[in-house]
């Protein structure tokens, strides 16, 4: 019982990195017909930008959230312009190829100015919040899991309650359509792209608060692993990737349990590729019809 | 056959190209050698890489898996069995070729973008179970791997030159005869549209699998000419990144070419080596490659209009009229 | 030679093909016209194999090909085109047109990878095959063009051609004419008559009733999925429930 709950809280903590980074995902996804990599490239940024404002500023959590935010959303606005724009319509191998490559030299720029080798993160809200069952819950969990719960919320109000949140829409279902509407495209793909971008980079802020450690191919694991998290929700469906995102964390949490850690990646990989198998459109995705 | 056929430009490029791969070894010292081999390693993996992207249109994230499993395969029948090299060659192949058509059973008929990311999935999970594996020695990697011996006489470094310049020809020539004829044409269409080409009789995963298992079957060869080269494996040459370089290697020489990727994998291999600040930045320089390929160059180099350029520096004919 | 029976079609609630059936004579023209979203596609598309037939039957000389893939179906000896024009881009036209000729092919992998003498013999006559074809229906002084850059009224001549080179029996053209001109829709016309005449049954989609009325043997027009009429071109035409369906319930009120 014990175990169990433990699981279950770490699962829904670390469930809730991954449901940012899935998000991120689908939100390219629907407007742009893409599948960013180097999405988690920005995770790691953040989690660097977070990192410089507690080692030169201040060791403060929700200043590293606001400036992981910043970071990711800057980051992803500059590839966006510099990059993605200009190579929008290729087929979609190239595209793929394209946002690799940016993964591979942002990582790899990162490396350079920030060194190889991992760096520590000061520990926040350590002190425990109450025991279950003889399972503790310190604040960290408790505010990480509000963190992402609030993040979440305001992004579904922006994309449901806002006129730029229904132009995302429109644009996720027809960019032509949606243009001769008079939507203006770029701009609304632009937004999309930034926000995709400050979801990723504020999971990198949690993630390295949480694990305590940053390191420059810190993004690696957790942007191949919140993707297999989209899909096995659903990539083209919002809810379905959070949901994916946190039963990802569940999983992979009760799986290193059963298993061993050497293990852990091969879980959430094992899950992606037996669900894309059995139900190739995700949990709450739905079925496109292609005409021909 | 007349002679202006036999002695086109070309063919005398080519030719003269072969001679001086033939007597390189002769004049290159063991350094240079080894970088010689590893080129000749990554050819055969961007080429067989490229008949799945571009050729096929599949767009395979996990091919280190099966250069990978050739490496394992290879060195643990030479160093537990004590097959002769010959064998075990063979048996990385065809365990490559055989994991090949089980990730194809698997993968192929998804969509394109989740093919990919399932490949680079199952690459990882190959990777971390013979990086945990108790047979496979575990993170310590498999040690004192022999080197090539036909009959009992090893062949030694010059010999794996050789060797690896024959496989290089054979996979190359395979693959261009390929390309070349029914076979090649068939996977072009399911690459151009698949649902065409299946309205006009073709057997579009077949076909599909076709590729996927000689593509793999010759990076499962790479992967033994690796291992008894190197004589020392670990899971851990075979990351990610290794698949992404390839990836990289096909991008920037050109995909859906023969020469391309040729040109990429040589390219890629020896420039962080011959210029040596380069060497600390080599997966930058693979990242930039990306990069560029798509943006500036989506046919890769070999689709730059190299015949404008030399139409450029050719003094203008003037016109007499 | 295609029979076609109690075929329905259903996406989750909605059902796109209505209990129709069709039996198609070799050697015919059979066309089935119907306003926008009637079913026609989809019916096309069952007997195709892209999408199946939720209920009913269809059988081709004898078979039953209710439940077969794409290519199978494509085996038995049914061509098809497609709506928007769907050519191998990357390709010329003798190639587009070539690989039309998959099926004709005998040699096998290993032939094609180590390049044997019999292989190349095969492609050589394939080669000359191909040509032969495009000499007939006039594409051969364009072999070398690459696809794209044909003109549209070729491009969709060139789709017809290769799937032609399938040798099928049965040719189902879907919209042949679409956004054609009225000149190309005449070429178009003859070309179609032409290959017909040669021994080739054909099936068709088409919104353009005027030219389907000239060409057509036999007619079928469906309505919100389901048959409402059937006969040659007079009896079509002078059918109440087409007439309703094409221009409306008060268009018929008004000429009675």
């Amino acid at each position: 019982m014990t175990m169990i709950i433990q699981q279950l809280v770490n699962g829904i903590t670390q469930g809730g990195l991954y449901a940012l980074l899935a998000i991120s995902y689908s939100l390219v996804y629907g407007v742009m017909n893409m599948v960013n990599f180097s999405t988690g490239s920005i995770y790691m940024l953040g989690a660097v930008g977070s990192w410089a404002v507690c080692n030169f500023l201040t060791e403060n959590f929700f200043l590293s959230i606001l400036v992981g935010f910043i970071v990711g959303f800057i980051a992803a606005f500059i590839l966006e312009k510099l990059a993605f724009k200009s190579i929008r319509g290729i087929s979609r191998i190239s595209s793929l190829i394209c946002t690799i490559g940016f993964s591979q030299l942002i990582n790899e720029l990162a490396a350079l100015i920030f060194g190889k080798s991992t760096q520590g993160m000061p520990a926040f809200f350590k002190q425990p919040a109450f025991t279950v069952c003889n399972v503790t819950i310190n604040y960290l969990q408790l505010v990480l899991m509000a963190t992402v719960i609030i993040i979440l919320v305001s992004l579904q109000l922006f994309i449901f309650k806002t006129r730029t949140g229904l132009a995302i829409r429109t644009v996720a279902m027809d960019n032509t359509t949606a243009g001769l509407m008079g939507i203006n495209v770029d701009r609304t793909i632009s937004i999309a792209f930034s926000l995709s971008g400050a979801c990723a980079a504020i999971a990198g802020v949690a993630g390295c608060i949480y694990y305590q450690s940053v390191s420059a191919y810190m993004g690696w694991s957790p942007g191949i692993k919140a993707f297999s998290a989209a899909v096995f929700g659903g990539l083209n469906s919002m809810p379905g990737s959070i949901l994916g995102g946190y039963l990802m964390g569940i999983i992979e949490n009760f799986g290193v349990q059963i298993f061993s850690t050497g293990y852990r990646d091969v879980i959430s990989f094992v899950v992606m590729i037996i669900f894309l198998l059995v139900r190739p459109n995700g949990l709450l995705g739905k079925k496109k019809i292609t005409k021909v | 056959m007349n002679r202006s056929k036999v002695f086109t430009p070309r063919a005398i490029a080519l030719t003269l190209l072969l001679a001086a791969l033939l007597i390189a070894p002769f004049v290159m010292d063991g350094y240079m050698m080894q970088i010689a081999v590893y080129c000749g390693i990554y050819v055969m993996l961007a080429a067989s890489l490229n008949l799945l992207i571009g050729y096929t249109g599949i767009f395979s994230m996990g091919h280190v898996a099966f250069y990978c499993l050739g490496a394992y395969t290879s060195s643990l029948l030479a160093t537990k069995m004590k097959w002769s090299f010959i064998w075990c060659f063979l048996a990385a192949g065809i365990v490559a070729g055989i994991a090949g058509a089980l990730v194809g059973i698997a993968t192929l008929r998804l969509n394109d973008l989740f093919l990919t990311f399932a490949t680079m999935g199952l690459s990882e999970v190959v990777r971390i179970v013979i990086q945990n594996a108790k047979f496979t020695n575990g993170a310590l990697g498999v040690t004192g791997i022999p080197q090539p011996a036909f009959f009992g006489i090893s062949i030694g470094r010059t010999g794996c030159y050789y060797l690896t310049l024959a496989m290089v020809l054979l996979s190359v020539f395979v693959i261009y005869r390929l390309v070349h004829s029914n076979t090649g044409r068939t996977l072009m269409t399911i690459r151009d549209d698949a649902g065409v080409a299946a309205s006009l009789g073709i057997n579009v995963f077949a076909y599909k699998m076709k590729a996927m298992i000689i593509s793999c079957f010759i990076a499962g060869l790479a992967g033994s000419i690796y291992a008894s080269f190197v004589q020392y494996i670990n899971a851990s040459n075979f990351s990610l990144n290794v698949s992404i370089n390839i990836v990289a290697m096909v991008a920037i020489g050109g995909m859906g070419t023969i020469s391309g990727p040729i040109i990429g994998a040589v390219l890629l291999q020896i420039l962080p080596e011959a210029i040596r600040f380069l060497d600390n930045y080599r997966q930058l320089l693979f990242g930039a490659a990306l990069v560029i390929s798509v943006m500036f160059a989506p046919k890769g180099l070999v689709g730059l209009p190299w015949s404008k350029l030399g139409a450029k520096l050719r003094p203008v004919k003037k016109e007499n009229s | 030679m295609l029979y076609a029976e109690n075929v329905y079609v259903r996406f989750g609630g909605l059902t796109a093909v209505d209990n129709v059936s069709l039996h198609i004579a070799p050697g015919e023209i059979h066309a089935i016209i119907g306003p926008n979203g009637a079913g026609k596609s989809t019916f096309f598309n069952a007997v195709s194999g892209i999408n199946r037939a939720s209920e009913g039957t269809i059988r081709f000389l004898g078979k039953d090909i209710t439940s077969m893939n794409q290519h199978q179906v494509a085996r038995q000896g049914i061509g098809r085109t497609f709506q928007n024009i769907k050519l191998f881009k990357s390709m010329t036209v003798a190639e587009n047109v070539l690989c039309g000729f998959h099926m004709n092919v005998k040699s096998g992998l290993f032939a094609d990878m180590f390049g044997t003498a019999s292989q190349k013999r095969e492609e050589e006559k394939l080669r000359e095959e191909c040509l032969a074809l495009l000499k007939r229906v006039d594409l051969y002084d364009k072999r070398d063009v690459r696809c794209t850059s044909l003109p549209y009224g070729d491009q969709r001549k060139l789709e017809i051609v290769r799937a032609m080179a399938t040798s099928p029996k049965l040719l189902m053209l879907d919209e042949p004419a679409a956004g054609m001109n009225p000149t190309e829709t005449e070429e178009l016309k003859q070309f179609i008559k032409k290959i017909n005449s040669e021994g080739l049954t054909i099936l068709l989609i088409e919104h353009d009733v005027k030219m389907v009325m000239s060409l057509a043997d036999t007619i079928t027009v469906l309505n919100h999925g389901a048959k409402i009429a059937e006969g040659s071109a007079e009896e079509v035409r002078s059918n109440d429930a087409v007439i309703e369906a094409y221009l409306g319930k008060s268009y018929r009120k008004t000429q009675g």
